[in-house]
């Protein structure tokens, strides 16, 4: 009885389990280019005790994560199919091989796109950056039928249709015209009001004199802000991207960074005299001035002496007398100079911390232009049920309900 | 009686409930679409990959490359150069100047070709469903049937 049981269990198994055999194998494999020692590799992951060489989807699922995990010997088999999707994406030239540089890029994007999101936030913590994503983002949607002809959505249906459709082989082989393919993806998902444009347009104007008005010698920089508006009133894509650059440009020259030429993470004597190169300041004086700020005598100013240099440059003595800044014995510095000077730096520090105020202000309302279409996006996701929301009030358990009946 | 819901109604509208309603659903929706972008665009070795290659959180996250960070920037080569070189053994043979670039193993890479390059695992399981189907010209049903029908009798 038992026996007849599981032959009874192995036939209807055979009734619904479909087979490769072994010349199936050995065609396909050669056709994508492995040898028939490879081909044969895969043949041998059938386990099911027939004697014969034959797959079924479970053994070809097997085998290939056997394969992928045992290609290179540090990488599981998961890992080794990320890093093939990504070597994939990533291969700038498309002639399969990967450089070092090509890799780090890679690994750039890869840190930018994995570090995003949290997923812990909501919709009043989302940055500018956060926004910019999901608005940017090629969400993945349902054609409602309202769109074809009119009638009543049916979204389960057409979800059916789309399984089908990427499962019929013949399908797959029709040819996809690849301007509607662009004119799809090119097509923002949210709707730009008139005042939104307006807005936006505002902004990159806002922006460019900004740009202008402080950083007048980073030519590049001003090139790029006078680009982020075409003539046609189209706004950049990379809006975000230069205003973080932009407040980071400002931030920089607020703390003198500017000044550290090398990128050391610290102004040296020559650097610091730099600074005071158009001034006509007495080399000694100076050298005083740095040993006096150089706290621990290492013969670089770090950042948080300078922000101290900076503070006492913008604060004018009101007796005219500088007892911390020296500018030297020979040339004898009148109050009036010296005043003058302080009010420079103060106008200068003005002026930086006042375009610092205005850059904040445009992220403020470049985010509040973000959210209304990102929340544009969401309802039309709702609408087509890519996405869902709980219900706002719980409804009673029908246990209860009857209960209570 | 029809008084009270109403007010309730009335009560309701004038301390801006439908606005609040409207918020939290907002707020619902956009956690969803950060799920479904999570889902679409990290898998979990790509997040194992990045936090390898990524800075520790002592240093600060400026791997940008306007970046003036030069020990952020160097740590962070570093990690990459010794990810690269796990992938690629044979780059340890190269010189500075000399690399012309790697290739993965053939083997996978041209079934993976075949696949599509899935995203992850998933979808490696999801499109070889769908090459089976491709590569079973005959549906081969009858010879296992046979074959099991030889074995009962």
């Amino acid at each position: 009885m038992i026996k007849s049981a599981s032959y009874a269990d192995l036939i209807s198994l055979a009734l619904t389990r479909r087979s490769l055999d072994g010349d199936e194998v050995l065609a396909e494999m050669t056709r994508i280019g492995l040898s028939s020692d490879q081909a044969t590799q895969i043949l041998q992951y059938n386990k099911n005790a027939t004697g014969h060489a034959e797959l079924d989807d479970q053994d070809l699922i097997n085998a290939l994560i056997h394969i992928f995990g045992n290609s290179i010997p540090s990488l599981s088999a998961s890992d080794m199919v990320t890093i093939g999707y990504l070597l994939n994406k990533y291969d700038e030239n498309g002639d399969g091989n990967m450089d070092l540089t090509e890799f780090r890029t890679l690994a750039l994007e890869l840190v930018r796109s994995s570090y995003t999101f949290t997923g812990r936030e909501t919709l009043d913590s989302l940055d500018l950056v956060q926004l910019d994503v999901l608005r940017k983002h090629q969400w993945k949607r349902r054609e409602t039928q309202e769109l074809k002809d009119g009638k009543e959505a049916n979204n389960a249906q057409n979800a059916m249709d789309a399984k089908k459709q990427s499962f019929d082989v013949e399908a797959t082989n029709e040819p996809v015209s690849s301007s509607e393919e662009e004119q799809a993806e090119d097509k923002p998902m949210y709707r730009e009001t008139k005042a939104q444009k307006k807005q936006l347009e505002a902004i990159c104007f806002g922006m460019q004199t900004i740009c202008c008005r402080l950083l007048p010698a980073d030519g590049e920089f001003c090139q790029r802000a006078k680009a982020l508006v075409d003539e046609d009133g189209h706004v950049s894509a990379d809006v975000v991207a230069f205003s973080l650059e932009l407040k980071s440009k400002l931030q920089n020259k607020q703390t003198f960074v500017d000044e550290d030429t090398d990128a050391s993470e610290g102004v040296s004597f020559q650097e610091f005299c730099a600074m005071f190169a158009s001034q006509g300041a007495d080399r000694s004086g100076l050298r005083a001035t740095f040993d006096r700020l150089d706290v621990n005598k290492k013969g670089i100013l770090k950042q948080s002496e300078l922000s101290m240099y900076m503070l006492e440059a913008k604060l004018p003595p009101d007796n005219g007398e500088s007892g911390t800044i020296s500018r030297g014995a020979s040339i004898k510095r009148t109050p009036s100079r010296r005043r003058r000077a302080s009010m420079d730096a103060l106008r200068n520090a003005k002026d930086v911390y006042s375009a610092l105020v205005e850059v904040e202000s445009l992220e403020t309302a470049l985010r509040e232009i973000f959210l209304g279409q990102v929340l544009d996006i969401a309802f039309k996701l709702q609408k087509e049920g890519v996405v869902a929301a709980p219900p706002l009030v719980r409804r009673k358990s029908k246990v209860w309900n009857y209960a209570r009946e | 009686m029809t008084g009270v819901p109403l007010l309730m109604l009335l009560l309701m509208r004038h301390n801006g409930v439908p606005r609040l309603a409207q918020e939290k659903l907002a707020g619902s929706l956009v956690t969803s679409m950060i799920g479904d972008y999570l889902k679409a665009t990290t898998t979990s070795s790509s997040l194992k990959l990045a936090s390898f290659v990524g800075l520790p959180p002592s240093m600060e996250k400026r791997v940008d490359s306007n970046s003036k960070d030069e020990a952020a920037d160097a740590e962070f080569e570093r990690r990459t150069e010794e990810v690269f070189l796990e992938i690629f053994p044979d780059h340890e043979h190269c010189g500075d100047d000399e690399c012309w670039g790697h290739q993965l193993p053939d083997m996978p890479m041209k079934i993976m070709q075949e696949l599509n390059y899935p995203i992850d695992v998933a979808a490696l399981v999801f499109e070889a469903r769908k090459w089976f189907s491709r590569i079973d010209l005959d549906g081969s049903r009858c010879a296992r049937f046979e074959m099991s029908c030889g074995d009962l009798l």
